[in-house]
């Protein structure tokens, strides 16, 4: 074949995966540039949202009691690539460490809430950075990291957000990979006062720039009722969404946000799971599932066709909420499932801001 | 093959085009307009076109051009979806100078469709190529020095294994 124009390399390109189109860098200076520019990349990620849908799950070796961070095949369930080399930090273990979210082909990780070490990772490339210590409140305090794409901005944020009793705090910080630096968010009359409830985690509750958690409002000192708070990475604000019923147990450690297909959905205390409409918006809430058999002791993540992956007495597998059959999932014989979140491959750099 | 007869008991409208080396085709022009470009061009001459002239394709790759767009003409068939399928991975399935010369006649007469099958079908072929391969194939000088393709590759591994 002849030497082919270059918009048409680019539309050939945009069809390879990750891993094909670092190697052909190598092919010559005009592919190497093509394939490292920002345009390229942004243009590859967009292209890729229709298909290679990954999912990306923390695991615990049962014999060896090792961590690591596995990409399965969102269809399959087949192990793709396993991370064992997890990118860490010196003294911290990789027990400690969270998923708090993934985003174009980027994963946030969080070790330890209390030290706070946050790493942007891009297991794709390999490329990782450590998120500066930010100096806006203190290490110990209790708070939720959320992490997403302002996609105005083109730019990733990560989001720290605190338990708020005094008016005059700063609630939130929010870091910008493009400036990487922190920035603080000072506190707005806006902003109700919240509590989190330590066991209650958000699994995958990242959706289009939104990131949710659940949290208790408190009024006047007094804890009111359990709502759900997210923040918006295209303008840095929060916002609160009543839950769909009301009376939900204070509590009860039951709750869960999880992204079922691209919608963030709600789990009651009764097992109904509810798929939220509109941000803000208590009548948005759908009903979709009421799963009464559903004794969950932890759900790990949602899979596809309406099955959950789920822990249950120590057991690990999978639950579909229609004929509320459990089934094994091949992938937890030898590891323990600790959460699976969805995931894309994408070339986006995380090592140098653009 | 080169054309067919006009003013035949079908109604619709016959359009001529010319290839680079001078044949002249007829053509049904909802076939003819799944080309943007000369949809563009018979807007532009109106009812007086006599023949477009299409000087970066030559006949043979314009005949099989044409033959996929007749095959598109109307898309709106859902039912044979499948079918359409396997005639088209059938269609792209050609020798690779072929291959070259109808993706840049899609790409000049701005077929987007077939533009996209086209370059998914590249795409399909060197997936999985060592840089090499990739030079060979698309006929790339190697303009980096060892010492620079050596870092490049070193940077990305992993790429390689």
């Amino acid at each position: 074949m002849e030497c082919i124009p270059r918009e048409l390399v680019n539309q050939i390109l945009l069809r390879l995966s990750v891993n094909d189109l670092l190697r052909f860098k190598s092919v010559c200076k005009s592919w190497c540039s093509l394939i490292s520019s920002a345009s390229f990349i942004a243009d590859h990620v967009e292209f890729n949202k229709k298909n290679h849908n990954h999912i990306l799950a923390k695991f615990k070796d049962k014999i060896s009691n090792d961590y690591n961070i596995s990409i399965l095949n969102h269809e399959t369930l087949q192990v793709l690539d396993t991370h064992h080399d997890l990118p860490h930090i010196q003294n911290i273990e990789a027990g400690d460490m969270e998923i708090v979210g993934s985003c174009n082909g980027v994963v946030c990780l969080c070790y330890s809430y209390s030290i706070s070490v946050i790493i942007l990772w891009n297991p794709a490339t390999g490329d990782t950075k450590i998120v500066p210590r930010s100096m806006g409140f203190p290490i110990t305090t209790s708070c939720r990291i959320g992490f997403g794409f302002d996609a105005g901005n083109n730019d990733y944020k990560v989001v720290r957000i605190r338990e708020f009793y005094d008016p005059s705090c700063i609630k939130i910080e929010i870091y910008s990979l493009k400036t990487d630096s922190w920035r603080l968010v000072t506190s707005s009359d806006q902003y109700v006062n919240f509590h989190f409830n330590r066991s209650e985690v958000s699994w995958d509750a990242n959706i289009n720039g939104m990131y949710s958690w659940l949290a208790v409002k408190i009024r006047e000192g007094r804890h009111q009722e359990k709502t759900m708070i997210s923040f918006n990475m295209n303008n840095d604000a929060l916002i609160s969404t009543p839950l769909p019923i009301s009376g939900i147990n204070l509590t009860f450690s039951m709750n869960y946000l999880i992204a079922i297909d691209g919608s963030l959905a709600f789990m009651d205390d009764e097992y109904c799971i509810w798929v939220l409409g509109e941000y803000g918006v208590k009548e948005s809430w759908t009903k979709l599932f009421t799963v009464p058999s559903l004794k969950v002791e932890r759900p790990l993540g949602y899979w596809r066709n309406h099955k959950l992956f789920m822990e249950t007495d120590g057991k690990q597998n999978l639950f579909d909420l229609i004929t509320q059959e459990r089934s094994s999932a091949p992938i937890v014989k030898y590891w323990k499932m600790l959460q699976v979140i969805s995931f894309r491959h994408s070339l986006v750099p995380v090592k140098f801001s653009m | 093959m080169a054309s067919s007869t006009s003013g035949s008991s079908s109604s619709s409208k016959v359009v001529k085009i010319r290839s680079s080396d001078n044949e002249n085709f007829e053509v049904e022009e909802a076939a003819a307009a799944r080309s943007e470009t000369i949809k563009k061009l018979l807007e532009d001459v109106g009812d007086d076109a006599d023949v477009i002239p299409l000087p970066n394709v030559d006949a043979k790759t314009l005949v099989k051009v044409m033959e996929w767009c007749k095959k598109h003409m109307d898309d709106v068939d859902e039912l044979n979806k499948e079918e359409m399928k396997t005639w088209d991975a059938e269609f792209v399935d050609m020798d690779q100078s072929c291959l070259y010369n109808v993706l840049l006649a899609a790409n000049f007469l701005n077929i987007k469709e077939l533009l996209d099958q086209l370059t998914q079908k590249v795409a399909d072929m060197i997936k999985g190529k060592s840089p090499e391969e990739i030079r060979a194939t698309f006929n790339i000088k190697n303009d980096f020095t060892p010492e620079e393709e050596a870092e490049i590759r070193k940077q990305n591994a992993w790429a390689f294994e």
